[in-house]
């Protein structure tokens, strides 16, 4: 059963409610908006549906937060799988809200909060529903605001919350007697997102609940960070696919067909010969541009033929770390190799890669999977991301390496925390069982990543310190 | 017979000085990583090395099966028989070249399936195979190895730099020319 319970001192809420108090049903949403809809006689309109949309987390590329507002259902939100989570949408100005549509994926929020701000720091909750059972669920509020977020605490299953669509409905425009606090006003917009909200007079009048606003983390000052902000240590590239090559400049320098086929992307110069100067002076099919980084892996065979993806995306994330050691995160130094996954494992057991499909539910696996038409086998892989402070490389191309290790710190051996990058593939291979796909490596769970970095040393240490240690999701232009 | 070809690997690697990888003293920051780890050989120097070694072993396992199958075709079991005594030759070279620049021999391509190597599973499907089948098989198997073993030894030759590997790169492209002559065409 879901009960959707609007906060006590929603004094709008509570206006209306006086007036209809005869024929109300207590807890009861669509009564009183099926009343609303005789006494009020325009629809609400969708406002959400293209607008700009954040999130906590992604559980991948293909899960971006704009998917639950691209009007398409069979495309969707998934979060990282841990609580709590959140997405929000901005919906470019203020409005009167009065219904949210959850259009959830199987795997959805148990435990939520609806909440509005006009400015996008200060929050209402206008909404809380305990035990949700997911599928399509309508939830009625009385509220107004620019943004509206859900805010997930509880979750249904191991795996993230997932939206197919996040509808927010009403009416936009200027409101009267506003339940959220006006958004502030030039400069002092992003001023005010970094100090302390008691400060702010504004919240006196606000309806929110006490201890109901998502805790976002403090940050330094100078820098200003938009109010908007997702706060997620992220950068991002999006590498195009470049060529493919039997060869591979950390493992074999030099040594030109030394090595099982390679699928290069990034980097148009890639071969056996590269290196840091060589890489600078090249092209590259990354967005963004200044991205010269060699990025490649061995070639995915379908029935003994190369099937190419178009791109891969590059996530350069703080996490993985606790948030104090994300702040103290080193931007990637130049010329530094790194190799995620391991191209001679012998079993599944141990290795990092997942692989699962996008567009349908299918248990990741450390091997290939079976997707079904029209979902697109992907792959997921973490780099280590401490380094050993001193080597750019090793005789195993690892031991400079390592993974953290409790409680989110890197180990002594490796002291030097930086950007852990996550790699994210989609495959054009849709319908095809995993009995035919092979790696030129061996099987599904020899896939590997290798990193030669091709990052200009000021582009990397602007992003490392403007979106990682600040704790601010940007763009492939290292802008949050 | 399957079990035989797991032993004769088994007994090489245990030959092969199996190492760590940080003996191989890596190289600092500022130095970059194009210095030579030890010793007057290059990156691409120990990678050829520490490529050809396994590549060489796989193929002296392959060589120890077929001279197993005494019923085989004359020149195939004539190419294992000369795999069998000029590999052994090399692999005691190669493994000196290490030794003698105080490297510890890594492990990192032993039993991956890597264009060159005919792996263990490969032999173990190999030992299924009987009559022509095996021999096709088995020339297949070698022909493949020693294209990769000849490409790698090419490539040794126009971007290594030490003496002794050079002379082995050099010794590599000429036996495995000479052998993939005695293989014929597929």
């Amino acid at each position: 059963m879901t009960h959707v319970l609007p906060p006590s001192n929603f004094k709008r809420w509570r206006v209306r409610i006086a007036v209809l108090s005869a024929v109300v049903v207590a807890g009861s949403a669509v009564t009183v908006n099926a009343i609303f809809a005789a006494t009020a006689p325009p629809p609400p309109d969708l406002l959400s549906k293209g607008k700009a949309v954040t999130a906590s987390s992604i559980e991948g590329g293909s899960f971006a937060a704009n998917r639950a507002v691209d009007g398409d259902t069979g495309s969707r939100w998934s979060s990282a799988f841990q609580d709590p989570q959140w997405i929000q949408v901005d919906l470019g100005s203020d409005a009167t809200i009065s219904k949210v549509v959850l259009n959830w994926e199987r795997a959805h929020a148990k435990d939520f909060t609806l909440q509005t701000s006009a400015d996008g720091a200060k929050w209402a909750t206008v909404a809380t529903v305990a035990d949700s059972r997911g599928g399509v669920e309508t939830v009625d509020v009385s509220a107004s605001g620019r943004y509206v977020k859900l805010h997930a605490t509880k979750r249904s299953s191991q795996y993230g919350v997932s939206l197919w669509e996040f509808e927010v409905y009403g009416k936009a425009g200027a409101v009267s007697g506003p339940t959220t606090p006006p958004a502030p006003t030039g400069s002092s917009s992003a001023a005010q997102s970094t100090t302390a909200a008691p400060t702010t007079t504004t919240t006196t009048t606000s309806s929110a609940a006490p201890g109901t606003t998502t805790g976002s983390p403090t940050v330094p000052t100078q820098k200003p960070i938009p109010p908007n902000a997702v706060r997620v240590a992220e950068f991002v590239a999006e590498c195009g696919f470049s060529h493919r090559l039997p060869d591979d400049p950390i493992v074999f320098p030099k040594l030109a067909g030394a090595s099982h086929l390679h699928t290069f992307f990034g980097n148009t110069s890639t071969d056996a010969h590269s290196d840091t100067d060589s890489l600078m002076a090249a092209d590259t099919k990354c967005n963004p541009v200044e991205d010269k980084t060699a990025y490649w892996t061995p070639t995915v065979l379908v029935d003994g033929q190369p099937v190419d993806p178009p791109t891969s995306t590059f996530y350069y994330l703080g996490e993985g770390v606790n948030d104090e050691v994300t702040k103290q995160i080193q931007p990637i130094p130049p010329g530094l190799r790194i190799i995620a996954g391991n191209a001679k494992a012998t079993s599944a057991e141990g290795t990092r890669t997942r692989w699962d499909c996008n567009g349908a539910n299918v248990a990741p696996s450390s091997d290939f999977v079976s997707c079904p038409a029209g979902a697109k086998l992907q792959s997921y892989l973490d780099f280590p991301q401490c380094w050993d402070g001193k080597n750019l490389d090793s005789a195993d191309h690892k031991s400079h390496m390592a993974y953290p290790v409790h409680p989110g710190v890197c180990p002594p051996t490796h002291p030097v925390p930086l950007p852990k990058i996550r790699q994210v593939v989609n495959f054009p291979i849709s319908g095809v069982d995993a009995s035919r796909i092979k790696l030129s490596s061996g099987p599904g769970y020899t896939y590997h990543m290798d990193f030669m970095n091709g990052w200009p040393a000021a582009e990397m240490e602007r992003r490392v310190r403007d979106c990682i240690n600040r704790i601010v999701k940007c763009g492939h232009n290292g802008n949050p | 017979m399957r079990g035989l070809s797991a032993v004769v690997l088994l007994c090489l690697l245990a030959a092969g000085c199996v190492g760590t990888a940080e003996e191989a003293g890596p190289a600092g920051v500022s130095s970059a990583v194009s210095t030579p780890p030890s010793g007057e050989l290059t990156p691409t120097d120990v990678a050829f090395v520490e490529l050809a070694i396994p590549q060489n072993e796989s193929a002296l396992a392959a060589a120890q099966l077929t001279l197993k199958r005494s019923g085989s075709n004359p020149s195939l079991l004539a190419l294992a028989q000369q795999v069998d005594s000029g590999y052994r030759a090399e692999l005691e070279r190669l493994n000196g070249v290490l030794t003698a620049a105080g490297l510890t021999r890594s492990d990192q391509h032993d039993g991956h399936d890597m264009p060159g190597m005919i792996t263990a599973l490969e032999l173990e499907a190999l030992d299924k195979a009987q009559g022509k089948a095996f021999d096709d098989q088995m020339g297949a198997a070698f022909r493949a190895h020693l294209q990769e073993s000849l490409t790698v030894a090419q490539s040794e030759l126009s971007a290594g730099t030490a003496k002794p590997v050079l002379e082995l790169g050099a010794d590599i492209e000429r036996t495995r020319t000479e052998l993939l002559g005695r293989l014929g065409a597929p």
